[in-house]
């Protein structure tokens, strides 16, 4: 697992891939665990992983949240086409992640943050350097003004209204 | 079901942008089924909404949650406390659900989060096609089960109107032509007799055209 991320304050401009938030989401078929891929150089990013059993568990969501916690790229990795151990969900990933970059358009981040890429199982080398690549892409945008206080968290899915608010003539506030 | 679609995220946004404190009131009926208004669009919406106002250096305090319908008390009144804490609701519902919101949440500003469309079904993943207008007096026995009054460009009865193209409508080579699919859903059923029989114009005193209609079931009402 890659080191967890903390707001940095003020640092609006990040120099050097290491100080970058790389969040990778990979297939447990692309490889098994973070630490296995050659990224150890100073200069290298240090990704936060997420690991999954398929690549298409990428929820939108996840992928937004990753740039709400911090993230400067988010990566997604998949099996080739045809690869998949699911069959297709290397191909609803590839979707879900071309809807997410016309989401972040209309968000209005600058730069393209969201990258996909095919890894075939095994090739830590390759996810390393797709993940490389992302740093360099990613270097000298801006980030995020940092929150003011924490991270609004999501409300539980069924709220149960304390007995006394619905009286017999609707709620009156 | 009822099948509607987000609005934009700027329309949202100018909508919201007044408001400090947004309760993302999602439906977990129709609107998840055609990935509208359900738990998993609340989220979505909620995680850009945020994303969008911290890019200008704005914060925006936005509580998700959803419940299993907004166009029925024993869901609503599940949301009056995330409702009470709220300067405003955006509901992901249909245009029914906010609606119903804005009835019993007087002082609550009430916004829609989606363009409700129409009445349709799944036809298969990620399609959503339109089959019902609501008219109030269904003669699908009479078309084999397919809607001309709904599918067919100009709302024939008694027949098509000769200008299909491959079983495309001529007034859009992306529709079927409805009475291209009764005709072959009659043959199938051996019903193609039917078709003799002449169909009155249609009364739609029973529709919308006549103004908002009420169902009124007295044995359930005490």
């Amino acid at each position: 697992m890659g080191p967890t991320h903390s707001a940095a304050k003020g640092d609006h401009m990040k120099e050097g891939a290491s100080k970058l938030k790389i969040t990778v989401f990979h297939c447990i078929n692309t490889f098994g665990e973070g630490d296995l891929l050659p990224l150890g150089g100073e200069e290298d990013p240090a990704p936060k992983f997420v690991k999954l059993p398929c690549s298409s568990m990428v929820k939108d969501v996840f992928l937004l949240r990753a740039f709400e916690a911090g993230a400067d790229g988010v990566v997604v990795l998949v099996c080739p086409e045809g690869r998949c151990r699911y069959v297709e969900g290397n191909l609803r990933a590839k979707k879900r992640v071309r809807r997410v970059e016309a989401l972040l358009e209309e968000i209005g981040l600058e730069g393209r943050r969201l990258f996909l890429f095919e890894i075939a199982s095994g090739d830590t080398a390759a996810a390393a350097a797709a993940i490389r690549a992302v740093a360099d892409q990613v270097t000298g945008l801006a980030s995020l003004p940092p929150l003011g206080s924490r991270v609004p968290e999501a409300v539980p899915f069924t709220a149960r209204a304390p007995d006394g608010i619905w009286g017999p003539k609707g709620l009156s506030l | 079901m009822i099948v509607a679609e987000q609005k934009p995220l700027a329309e949202i946004k100018e909508m919201v942008a007044p408001y400090g404190k947004v309760l993302l009131l999602g439906c977990g009926t129709c609107v998840k089924t055609c990935f509208a208004g359900g738990e998993d669009e609340v989220a979505v919406l909620a995680s850009a909404l945020r994303l969008s106002f911290r890019r200008e250096g704005k914060e925006i305090n936005v509580e998700e949650l959803t419940v299993e319908r907004q166009c029925e008390d024993e869901f609503i009144q599940e949301s009056a406390p995330a409702v009470a804490r709220s300067e405003t609701v955006l509901s992901l519902a249909c245009g029914a659900g906010v609606q119903a919101l804005a009835r019993r949440f007087r002082a609550v500003p009430i916004l829609p989060g989606v363009n409700t469309t129409f009445m349709g079904v799944l036809e298969r993943p990620g399609l959503f096609t339109e089959e019902c207008s609501g008219c109030g007096d269904c003669k699908l026995a009479l078309f084999g089960g397919i809607c001309p009054f709904t599918r067919c460009a100009k709302k024939l009865l008694n027949g098509p109107c000769g200008g299909s193209r491959n079983g495309q409508c001529e007034v859009s080579p992306d529709t079927e032509c409805a009475w291209h699919l009764i005709i072959e859903r009659l043959q199938a059923l051996g019903q193609m007799e039917s078709l003799r029989a002449y169909v009155p114009p249609k009364n739609w005193r029973a529709s919308l055209s006549s103004g908002p209609r009420k169902l009124i079931r007295e044995d359930h009402v005490l």
